[in-house]
């Protein structure tokens, strides 16, 4: 992998791929004839010596603070609208001109419906049931911990999720700022935000800490930090199932910033991308694409791994199933059944489903409802659009002009992924796509794609104004105790 | 803050003559150089009229490469590019705020759908009927104005309702029978009339991001749905505003006749007269020799303002007397839609603050903070102090309408405080109906525009707006009341 690499194309492969780190990563390019400076690794970490030395920056701090200078505004005026929401959500409850008043305390515990009090208990009495493990226990736990200043385990949960919800946004925000720019940035935050769920980022629901921890892992793999993305990983994972999925990225970044290298002739991976994809603008050409990139992983004589490029720090790798394995244990210790929150889970999604089946049912339920206006049809809908549209932003995140380019092919991976999770356990009865609205909000990559769309004022427009209604109907729906899962 | 490159051409009046408002095209590039012309030849002239004024307007344009001059007698190819330069600018205009009116519209139809879960009950097997669900939009004034298109006025109480949109939809039934879609029609073109016109009217006075984003707030207020809704609002404000547009180019003709039927619409219409003579005063009085007191100042004043086109502003009273007259031949009372306000719908003059000041009461009166009464006059309260803030921002401090641009405080003012008159006299909910009205406050979103230069406010106000546009529009096609 010793390749002379002319330092003024590496200049030109780093802005090209939108980094905001260019000018460290141009002298590294500088200095190092290798060529790994080029690849957009920013920086090599080995050891915890480099771990610490990098959180630790100021100017790593700086950047942290500009970033929730950002993405403040965002999140107070989401904030403020759910505010205002639960405020005259009240006159749904109330009949016109009824001398009625709600008691002060309607406005917080209005968000009390659902899930929440699943972890409530939980949290208060920690697992007593064996299908209550379908609930991880991250979330609980915090719960419990901050129950000590609080005395109330809702309001304790309310306060996590919306910090985390904080903290998330502005991870996603640096993470997005990093590999693309400040602009697709801003919006990703802005359209997950206004996402027809994101009322449940503030809920006392896991999702906001668990896509905090998601992101922060994805943000040290992206950095190479193999450690803290392991020790986020983990944490995740604990938070959610779905955090058993960081794997793939994380394997999938291992091997890139490894050179792992299965491109043809030793070409740096993002110009690779980036020439591919501006060779392919015009769309259509997938086939022979496809049949491109196949020939040069399968006949590259250059493919090979290096098996000395593989550190010590691989083991960071086994933080994901780690947190699975923790969580068995103490299951197998409670209720002598170490896959208890398996079968708990399976209470609610009896079994696997080819990935798909969950959208025809549901498309067939609405299809059989006897016109489109009633709760059946209206629910299927609010669950197979996000669903869908979720979809076709994934794909269009491997083809067509807007796809990523092969050094950020983790983003990718990490959504199919997750995706492919969600749609594999279709509930029975008649919302086949239940919950799984909510869960896309973990397919952070997808507003990515959604945010490069975005820089058409009709894309933006239209997402904003029918996923922002959507989402305060829901919002205002839940509040008042309808059934939104 | 300030509008560089802007201020100069927005200190020369545009479009020269009433003439030239019907059938010349404004060519930016020339327009700056015919009027400075148009502007100079009164003054020498001593007889001022419409003559003078068409020929004003034919020497100015001499000046035009195209040969304007030429045009009243060359015909097609030269026409239809005239044609196409007149029409170009809206085109344009209506392709850019396009994006921001179908995506209202498209959330306001999934609103539509998704209230029918607030109808029905939860996991119910009943499927709401589609003709019920396509009369969701038909509540209180909505039904008013249907009962009038479809008998006329057959109540005196009734001449609230201005005749300029029953009209329409009665026009319009020939074609839907309905009078709802005929309303929902005429609503609706006219609101993207209305959207294309104030985004040219701010493009020209102050910059094009600006009336983007001017549009995009006054289409995310929360009471915005109104112009969606088969009420005045939309048609109101389409006229009012190309009343305003034509009257800061000049054409003072065409901004009487569109004040004429504005104030055919909506009782608000009357108060157009004061920008039009605001306007007509700034472009044409010659302030110069008064204020230096040197020569004949008040007599050359007088001179250039009373020219024929000075009664053009009259048009709005002839629009009122018109239905006066109708009224009084109809029920033989004068001005039967004053009275009916007081004694039928408790609205009674009061001073400007008198309304803010008892919804406060009311609220503190109210059974609790989380009751009915006290969260609808929080909202009332909420938007009306907002757009009163931005009222007095529009007059003092950084964002105040500089220079040539006083017309928009003025109206701004004056429609603010001429919709603060009457409230609501018993004790329940004074600004009723208040926060509808706001929507016509036009020059206030201008402000709101002004405002953000960085995308902080925007945001804040965007996201905590639009969600209570979209909550109240819940409530209004649930059938609950909102006015």
């Amino acid at each position: 992998m010793h390749l002379p690499v002319d330092p003024s194309q590496s200049i030109q492969s780093n802005i090209l791929s939108g980094s905001s780190d260019t000018l460290v990563s141009v002298q590294e390019a500088d200095e190092a004839t290798d060529s790994a400076a080029s690849v957009p690794v920013r920086r090599e970490k080995r050891g915890f010596t480099h771990v610490i030395s990098f959180t630790v920056g100021k100017t790593s701090w700086a950047k942290w603070y500009e970033a929730l200078k950002s993405i403040l505004p965002i999140y107070v005026g989401i904030h403020l609208a759910f505010f205002a929401i639960s405020f005259f959500s009240v006159l749904f409850v109330l009949s016109d001109f009824s001398k009625q008043s709600m008691p002060i305390y309607t406005l917080w515990q209005s968000w009390h419906h659902w899930d929440t009090g699943n972890f409530l208990v939980v949290a208060v009495h920690g697992y007593t049931a064996p299908n209550q493990t379908a609930f991880f226990p991250l979330y609980p736990i915090f719960e419990r911990g901050l129950m000590f200043i609080t005395n109330n385990p809702f309001t304790a949960g309310l306060i996590i999720s919306d910090v985390a919800g904080l903290v998330m946004l502005v991870v996603l925000y640096r993470l997005v700022e990093e590999d693309f720019d400040a602009e697709r940035a801003y919006r990703t935050v802005l359209y997950l935000s206004i996402f027809p769920t994101a009322f449940f980022l503030a809920a006392a629901y896991n999702e906001s800490l668990f896509i905090c921890f998601a992101l922060f892992s994805f943000y040290y793999m992206r950095h190479g930090n193999w450690w803290l993305a392991g020790l986020f990983g983990f944490l995740a994972t604990l938070t959610r199932s779905s955090g058993l999925l960081l794997l793939v990225p994380f394997c999938y970044e291992y091997l890139r910033q490894h050179h792992f290298d299965v491109s043809q002739g030793g070409d740096t991976d993002g110009r690779k991308g980036r020439s591919q994809s501006t060779k392919n603008q015009g769309g259509g050409k997938l086939t022979p694409l496809l049949k491109r990139s196949l020939r040069s992983a399968f006949q590259s004589s250059k493919l090979r791994f290096d098996l000395r490029a593989i550190r010590f720090d691989v083991i960071a790798v086994l933080g994901m199933p780690a947190a699975v394995g923790a969580f068995a244990v103490y299951c197998y210790f409670q209720f002598h059944d170490a896959l208890a929150s398996l079968h708990a889970q399976a209470y609610w999604h009896p079994r696997m489903h080819i990935p798909g089946e969950g959208m025809i049912l549901s498309l067939r339920l609405i299809t059989h409802s006897g016109g489109l206006l009633n709760f059946q049809a209206i629910h299927n809908l609010l669950d197979l659009v996000p669903d869908l549209f979720v979809l076709g932003l994934i794909i269009l995140s491997f083809v067509g002009p807007w796809k990523l380019p092969r050094h950020l092919w983790a983003y990718g991976l990490y959504a199919a992924a997750l995706y492919l999770f969600f749609q594999l356990y279709p509930t029975t009865g008649i919302f086949p796509l239940l919950s799984v609205a909510r869960y896309l909000l973990e397919v952070f990559p997808a507003f990515i794609i959604l945010a490069s769309l975005g820089k058409y004022r009709m894309i933006h427009m239209s997402y904003l104004m029918v996923s922002g209604a959507t989402l305060f109907f829901l919002l205002a729906q839940f509040l008042i105790g309808r059934w939104v899962l | 803050m300030d509008f560089p490159g802007k201020q100069k051409s927005i200190e020369v009046p545009r479009g020269g003559s009433p003439l030239a408002g019907g059938c010349l095209p404004d060519l930016p590039s020339s327009t700056k150089l015919d009027i400075t012309q148009t502007d100079d030849i009164p003054a020498d002239d001593t007889n001022v009229n419409e003559e003078t004024a068409k020929i004003a307007a034919f020497r100015g344009n001499s000046t035009n490469p195209s040969g304007e001059r030429t045009s009243t007698t060359e015909t097609g190819n030269n026409r239809s590019q005239r044609i196409r330069s007149f029409w170009m600018p809206w085109y344009r205009a209506s392709r850019t705020i396009l994006p921001i009116y179908l995506a209202v519209h498209l959330a306001f139809f999934l609103i539509t759908c998704f209230a029918v879960l607030f109808v029905l009950k939860d996991f119910s097997s009943q499927t709401l009927n589609i003709n019920a669900w396509l009369h969701s939009w038909s509540h209180w004034d909505a039904n008013q104005y249907d009962y009038i298109a479809l008998r006329g006025y057959e109540q005196w109480w009734k001449t609230v309702f201005f005749p300029l949109y029953p009209l329409l939809q009665r026009g319009l039934m020939i074609f839907t029978h309905d009078p709802l879609f005929a309303g929902l029609i005429i609503s609706n073109v006219a609101g993207l009339g209305m959207l294309t016109v104030l985004y040219r009217l701010v493009e020209e006075d102050f910059d094009s991001e600006r009336a983007y984003r001017t549009v995009l707030y006054l289409s995310v207020f929360p009471t915005a749905f109104f112009f969606a809704a088969a009420y005045t609002e939309s048609l109101f404000l389409f006229l009012a505003l190309l009343s305003f547009y034509n009257m800061r180019h000049g054409h003072w003709w065409f901004a009487g006749l569109l004040g004429l039927l504005a104030a055919l619409t909506r009782q608000a219409g009357l108060f157009l007269l004061i920008p039009f003579y605001c306007e007509y005063l700034r472009q044409r009085g010659d302030f110069k020799d008064v204020l230096l007191s040197t020569g004949n100042g008040i007599e050359r004043l007088l001179r250039s303002l009373l020219r024929f086109d000075f009664f053009a502003g009259a048009l709005v009273l002839v629009g009122l007397g018109i239905f006066v007259a109708y009224c009084y031949y109809r029920f033989h009372i004068l001005f039967p839609f004053s009275r009916a306000e007081g004694l039928y719908w408790n609205r009674d003059l009061h001073d400007p603050s008198w309304g803010i000041m008892r919804t406060i009461q009311v609220i503190a009166h109210s059974p609790g903070f989380l009751s009915f009464s006290a969260l609808r006059n929080v909202l009332d309260l909420g938007q009306d102090l907002f757009i009163c803030v931005l009222i007095v921002l529009s007059l003092a401090g950084p964002w105040r309408f500089r220079g040539a641009l006083w017309t928009y405080a003025v109206y701004g003012v004056t429609l603010y405080l001429c919709l603060q008159l009457y409230p609501v006299r018993d004790f329940s909910f004074p600004l009723q109906s208040v926060p509808r009205y706001m929507l016509e406050v036009f020059p206030a979103f201008i402000v709101l525009a002004g405002i953000d230069q960085h995308r902080r406010i925007n945001l804040v106000y965007l996201v905590a707006s639009a969600s209570l546009l979209f909550l109240l529009l819940a409530q209004y096609v649930t059938g609950h009341w909102i006015t």
